[in-house]
């Protein structure tokens, strides 16, 4: 391992012949130590002992890790042994102040043996009485990620050996880091997902509902979604969409189209007007963001909707009696394409007993044929009395020979018999 | 050698989502300048796993200022939502530099793929099948 080496003030001793096997005998100490016992610790405690170990083996009195917020503005302290104070109190070290600061912006091992402002950042280590630091970068695919920093309240050398073990400890935190925020990542897509994607949405009497979401098993939680809520003035809103991406990022981003979709289907009952708003909307807070999304009003009386489409797939209709048929609903681009284009509401009867499949890619797509091509092996199997019933069919159809590898959202809603809803007013 | 912000692939994270599959898409994406266009051509096949590639490649032509940058995707067999961002992407920021753009050469899954997103008209600008 070579890397560059630099001190912000003051001297660094050199690596010396003997201390070599000294070095060589921590290293062998320090591998047995990650392999055997550590592995078997959770990655919070995990990064914890491996801060303690990083005391005992170089004889300091602290051992923290910063990590790099999201804008790569300011370092956090995530974990510490001896300093957990920084933790607690959440000490920011900006980017570029201080040792921390400075090994992030130069992605190299630095030390300091003189302590104040100048070259500590960090309140809690100026009060600490510590004596003299080194710190190393946490580098991930090229990029700095973190700083792992120690400190000692005695006055002591850094040498090379020492700087380089160090960093050794640094990449296995850099992994354990890289594995703990993959796990919090699909833990928060999950709980995301399962809050905004209810079960059992609303219950509207005279339409049976019913919904399905199945994460896929390459992808995980994706930015698929369905929605349906009742507007004061009876009207029905139905929501499909998909935002391209995958996992944490996509599930949030989902989140917050959703909720702006129902604020202005709550200002406009036409479809079109809804999507133009909410485009312009991810124009300006989300611009990365590209959603396909389809949005249905239904009216009071179930007997007609209202369907703008910026880019999603067609729903599938049944009717009792009569083939299935694909809805032609013609796209519009999708909401995010930063494209100026008029959107179009167009309106569809809904006999009584019919159903509406809406649905995403993930059912539809295979590598090889044509997304058109999907559809219509979907629409020719799709049956069932109910919403349930669709559902299964839908699911079943697809999902009974192969796995689900891209996230899947499915909304079912089917207009009930006439006399079956209608109760006598009281 | 602080890593950029969030952006594009923050969003795609690093998976394939491949139909039955657990190969990683090959994507090669050829960037050549003439003297009034620059030519994008990507061959083999676009996902969330190498989307990235494309919309760079076509981020850098556009960065070259020629007056029009042609995107070439006759080569591709397969192309999900993220290609079709990473190719609409590459129209606003055409847009943006005052840089003509267009995507020639759609045909089968991909052509399906963008007439179904409503892109297609968008991006044929003009002489290909609407």
């Amino acid at each position: 391992m070579s890397r560059r080496r630099h001190t912000v003030a003051g001297s660094a001793a050199a690596g010396s012949a003997e201390n070599a096997t000294a070095a060589a005998d921590k290293l062998a100490r320090f591998q047995a130590v990650t392999d055997a016992a550590l592995s078997r610790l959770g990655v919070e405690d995990l990064l914890t002992e491996l801060l303690n170990r990083t005391c005992e083996l170089l004889s300091v009195d602290t051992a923290t890790v910063f990590l790099l917020n999201t804008t790569d503005t300011e370092l956090i302290a995530a974990a510490s042994s001896g300093a957990e104070d920084e933790v607690r109190l959440g000490v920011r070290i900006p980017v570029g102040s201080g040792l921390a600061g400075r090994v992030a912006v130069t992605g190299t091992p630095l030390t300091v043996d003189h302590i104040d402002p100048s070259t500590v950042a960090s309140p809690v280590v100026l009060e600490s009485g510590i004596a003299t630091m080194a710190g190393v970068p946490l580098i991930r695919s090229g990029s700095v990620v973190g700083v792992l920093q120690i400190g000692s309240r005695s006055s002591r050398t850094f040498t090379d050996d020492d700087v380089e073990l160090l960093q050794l400890v640094a990449d296995r935190a850099s992994s354990v880091v890289r594995d703990r925020s993959a796990a919090l990542d699909r833990a928060a897509a999950l709980a995301l997902q399962r809050s905004l994607l209810p079960d059992h949405p609303e219950h509207v009497p005279g339409l049976d509902v019913a919904v399905r979401y199945a994460p896929g098993t390459e992808a995980g939680v994706g930015g698929d979604w369905y929605d349906l809520f009742v507007m004061p003035t009876g009207h029905i809103g139905i929501t499909i969409g998909d935002v391209a991406g995958s996992g944490l990022r996509a599930a949030v981003v989902m989140g917050r189209i959703r909720s702006a979709l129902r604020a202005y289907a709550l200002e406009t009952l036409d479809p079109a007007d809804v999507l133009t708003r909410l485009d312009l909307k991810i124009r300006r807070f989300e611009p990365e963001a590209m959603a396909t999304v389809l949005y249905a009003v239904i009216d009071p009386d179930h007997a007609c909707m209202q369907i703008s489409n910026a880019g999603h797939l067609p729903p599938i209709v049944t009717e009792p009696g009569r083939p299935n048929r694909i809805l032609e609903v013609p796209p519009d681009v999708p909401v995010g394409a930063f494209i100026d284009d008029v959107r179009r509401s167009s309106r569809h009867g809904l006999a009584e007993g019919a159903g509406i499949l809406f649905y995403t890619d993930g059912l539809v797509e295979t590598r090889t044929e044509p997304v058109t091509r999907g559809i219509e092996i979907l629409a020719d199997a799709l049956s069932g009395d109910t919403a349930e019933a669709m559902c299964f069919s839908a699911m079943t159809t697809v999902f009974g020979q192969r796995p689900v590898i891209d996230d899947v959202a499915l909304l079912a809603v089917r207009r009930a018999p006439d006399h079956i809803h209608r109760r006598p007013v009281r | 050698m602080i890593s950029p912000g969030a952006g594009w692939t923050d969003l795609d994270g690093s998976k394939s989502w491949l139909a039955g599959g657990s190969d990683v898409a090959e994507l090669s994406v050829s960037i050549t300048p003439r003297t009034d266009a620059v030519i994008v051509a990507a061959v083999g096949d676009v996902d969330i796993s190498n989307s990235a590639e494309l919309a760079e490649a076509i981020a850098s032509a556009v960065g070259e200022d020629k007056g029009a940058v042609v995107v070439d995707v006759a080569d591709v067999g397969y192309f999900d939502t993220s290609g079709i961002r990473a190719l609409v992407h590459g129209r606003r920021l055409a847009d943006s530099h005052g840089v003509s753009y267009r995507v020639i050469g759609a045909s089968g899954v991909v052509l399906d793929a963008l007439r179904l997103t409503g892109v297609w008209p968008q991006l044929a600008g003009g002489g290909e099948p609407a």
